[in-house]
């Protein structure tokens, strides 16, 4: 067997793969890793508008009492699909394909252990998006049973509709694409970490993928297997869940939310990593307790596969102290990691370029949706809130404020690395604040709306509610929203094209990714420097940041 | 042990724990063989890695050092469940292959694309009809076949 005796890889040794060639074809046969997260992205971002779009819709409904811009149907059609396309086809395949682009460089490999296997996975994915969202063209629209899709709602009898089984089925097919994907991630980074890149090494982008993928493999089947029984009750005369028959929908609430809560933590820990990257960098200091951060992401895997039932709290039959308990503790490793944040930064040179901003921002708001979570660990707030607004506040604040910001944060930080090119700060720095403007005026009304007693997937409500005012200001948020998504697009296509040259290392990285050109050669090194620490190219650097002289980082070496 | 099987092992025992503890406070059945069919499929994973292992990361070709003091009396424990963050810093790691470029890289390939469109169809098929499934297991057997050929090539 072969080993690498040296680092330097010389273009030589090239692959056999991915020449490049462009074109269509090229991109649809494509087995490189880079090639594909590329793809991931474009086609999350492209479900983010999407489902953003239909988001817009449900605001528009929502602005005035006996407004009836959609029928009750199509709403609840639009509620399904805007949930389902944000959850299954934006967030985490956009965590795949940062983890398909970024993790075999940080790890300095030369491609994922399955490159194959990868593009089936990707394929699978965009064949469950079709599947699902085709639902929208048959005669009885799409799903309208809400992301959870409950029984016996989901049954035959009160969704016969073609539009629940394309549901099914396209969640199914999505559901394998996770699974392999998970295999792939697990399999890259326990075999194929480069000389010197001990797990204790890996940036902590890589471990809190390894979490993700572990959790995906626990929890994906779970719901696969849900949704075969599922399937089987609808077109099979099955009876796992149909009460009439002697059935068992709480069944599927526990087995939807056995795979339901961890895969919150299946959106949010891939962004923990993205922002853990981005702190230390732009606060110019190593990250503070690299060892904490690894054992809370261990930890907060491990306990969100034990917390499902706080879901089902009202339904009483479940065991609340002990889901309650469980929930609470979540909040431990997670502000372990908020003070490992809060320290990294502590007495740094921060830099509030716009990955830092969107870091900082998601700091903010994803706290906000933590605390709203511990009340809702709490059974008696919770059967005060269940099913209202206050619960879509706190996951919006989780999942956008969270996610997306992380996500956005995510793009500033690695686009310059995959294009070339950086995106325009100023453009950058508009996003920013409209989203955090928008974001608030959209979600924050919720909160007191939710308290107020309104409830969550009503496609109107009275006139004497009261709940008028708060709703307006929440639709216009929305709109600010679509504004701020739409200075990011612009953005991005202005800066592809006339973007200033990012060079090899725009931000004084510290991780392997920045020891490479931008974008990377198909087998992603000409040279990888040694790893002595989780900071090798700090280190090949001599141990000394690398900054403008402004003392910001944006020095910039030839690529 | 090496952290990767580590990895495994620590969440099979976590959910051991909180499977029982859960089975004892709540009587309830789901949640309790999920828990317990976690930690059965985790630990059979650990079990079958650890029958075959072979050193091939870094961690594994460096010799550890003695245990010494907590980390020795903490014995299994220890053994198993700690970090060994401050070892991996210590020393200069051997060099291990890199499984890719022993192989050369794999060629682009239109399989995985082809086998997607074949679960596309099956998948439409439970939905519209199992005529779909002709297509679809057509196609599915075609992309097998030439995904399994370039592999052998």
């Amino acid at each position: 067997m072969a080993t690498v005796d040296s680092r330097e890889r010389s273009t030589a040794v090239a692959p056999q793969h991915d020449v490049p060639r462009g074109g269509v074809v090229d991109w649809l046969t494509t087995t490189d890793h880079k090639k594909i997260g590329i793809l991931y992205l474009v086609s999350a971002v492209g479900f983010f508008v999407l489902s953003g779009l239909l988001s817009l819709v449900i605001r528009a409904e929502l602005a005035a009492p006996g407004l009836q811009i959609v029928g009750h149907q199509e709403y609840n059609e639009l509620f399904t699909m805007h949930g389902t396309g944000m959850v299954f086809f934006f967030v985490v395949p956009t965590a795949i394909g940062l983890g398909n682009y970024f993790v075999p460089l940080q790890i300095g490999a030369p491609d994922v252990a399955y490159p194959r296997l990868n593009a089936f996975t990707y394929w699978l994915y965009i064949a469950g998006g079709l599947i699902t969202f085709s639902g929208f063209l048959t005669a009885g629209g799409a799903a309208a049973v809400g992301w959870t899709g409950y029984a016996p709602l989901s049954l035959n009898t009160f969704s016969p509709g073609a539009g629940v089984d394309l549901w099914i089925v396209g969640l199914l097919v999505s559901g394998v694409s996770g699974i392999l994907g998970a295999v792939n991630f697990i399999a890259t980074i326990f075999g194929m970490r480069v000389p010197g890149m001990t797990m204790f090494r890996i940036p902590i982008f890589c471990w809190n993928i390894l979490v993700t993928s572990g959790l995906i493999l626990f929890t994906f089947p779970v719901l696969s297997a849900a949704f075969a029984m599922l399937y089987i009750d609808r077109q099979i005369g099955g009876f796992f869940f149909d009460p009439g028959a002697g059935g068992d929908p709480i069944l599927w609430q526990h087995l939807f939310w056995f795979f339901g809560h961890p895969e919150v933590y299946i959106m949010i820990l891939p962004f923990f990593g993205v922002v853990t990257e981005i702190i230390p960098v732009f606060s110019r200091k190593p990250v503070f307790g690299y060892s904490g951060f690894v054992f809370a992401t261990l930890l907060i895997g491990g306990y969100s596969l034990s917390v499902w039932a706080h879901h089902m709290f009202t339904t009483g039959a479940v065991n609340n102290p002990f889901f309650a308990a469980t929930s609470m503790i979540i909040a431990v490793p997670t502000g372990v990691k908020f003070f490992n944040w809060i320290a990294t930064m502590w007495r740094g040179r921060i830099s509030l370029q716009t990955p830092m901003l969107f870091s900082v921002g998601f700091l903010f708001m994803f706290l906000i949706g933590g605390i709203t979570g511990v009340f809702l660990a709490s059974p008696p707030i919770d059967y005060h809130v269940h099913d209202t607004y206050y619960v879509v506040a706190h996951f919006h604040y989780v999942l956008f404020g969270g996610s997306v910001f992380a996500i956005f944060a995510a793009f500033y930080y690695w686009i310059p690395k995959i294009s070339g090119r950086l995106m325009n700060e100023g453009l950058g720095k508009l996003h920013f604040w409209l989203l955090i403007i928008g974001f608030n005026m959209t979600f924050f009304p919720m909160h007191v709306l939710g308290l107020n007693g309104m409830n969550r997937r009503i496609s109107d409500y009275s006139a004497a509610s009261g709940w008028q005012p708060l709703n307006i200001l929440a639709t216009a948020g929305a709109g600010i929203l679509a504004a701020a998504v739409t200075v990011f697009l612009i953005n991005f296509f202005v800066s592809m094209k006339k973007g200033e040259p990012a060079g090899d290392d725009p931000w004084g990285g510290y991780s392997l990714e920045w020891a490479t050109t931008s974008p990377p050669p198909p087998h992603n090194f000409h040279r990888i420097p040694p790893v002595h620490s989780e900071r090798p190219v700090f280190d090949d650097r001599g141990g000394r940041p690398r900054a403008g002289a402004d003392g910001k980082p944006g020095g910039r070496r030839s690529g | 042990m090496v952290e990767e099987l580590r990895f495994f092992l620590r969440i099979a025992v976590y959910l051991v724990v909180i499977g029982t503890i859960y089975w004892f406070v709540s009587y309830e059945v789901a949640g309790t063989v999920l828990l317990l069919f976690g930690a059965v499929g985790t630990g059979f994973f650990v079990v079958a890695a650890r029958v075959s292992f072979q050193p091939k990361v870094p961690e594994d070709l460096v010799p550890r050092p003695p245990r010494t003091g907590l980390r020795r009396m903490a014995g299994v424990l220890g053994r198993y469940f700690a970090f060994d963050g401050e070892h991996d810093m210590g020393g200069e790691p051997a060099a291990a292959p890199l499984a890719l470029e022993e192989e050369g890289f794999p060629e682009s390939s239109i399989w995985p694309l082809a086998a997607a469109l074949a679960a596309l169809l099956l998948g439409l098929g439970l939905v519209f009809g199992p005529w779909l499934w002709i297509p679809g297991l057509a196609l599915g057997a075609s992309s097998t076949w030439g995904w399994l050929t370039q592999l052998t090539a």
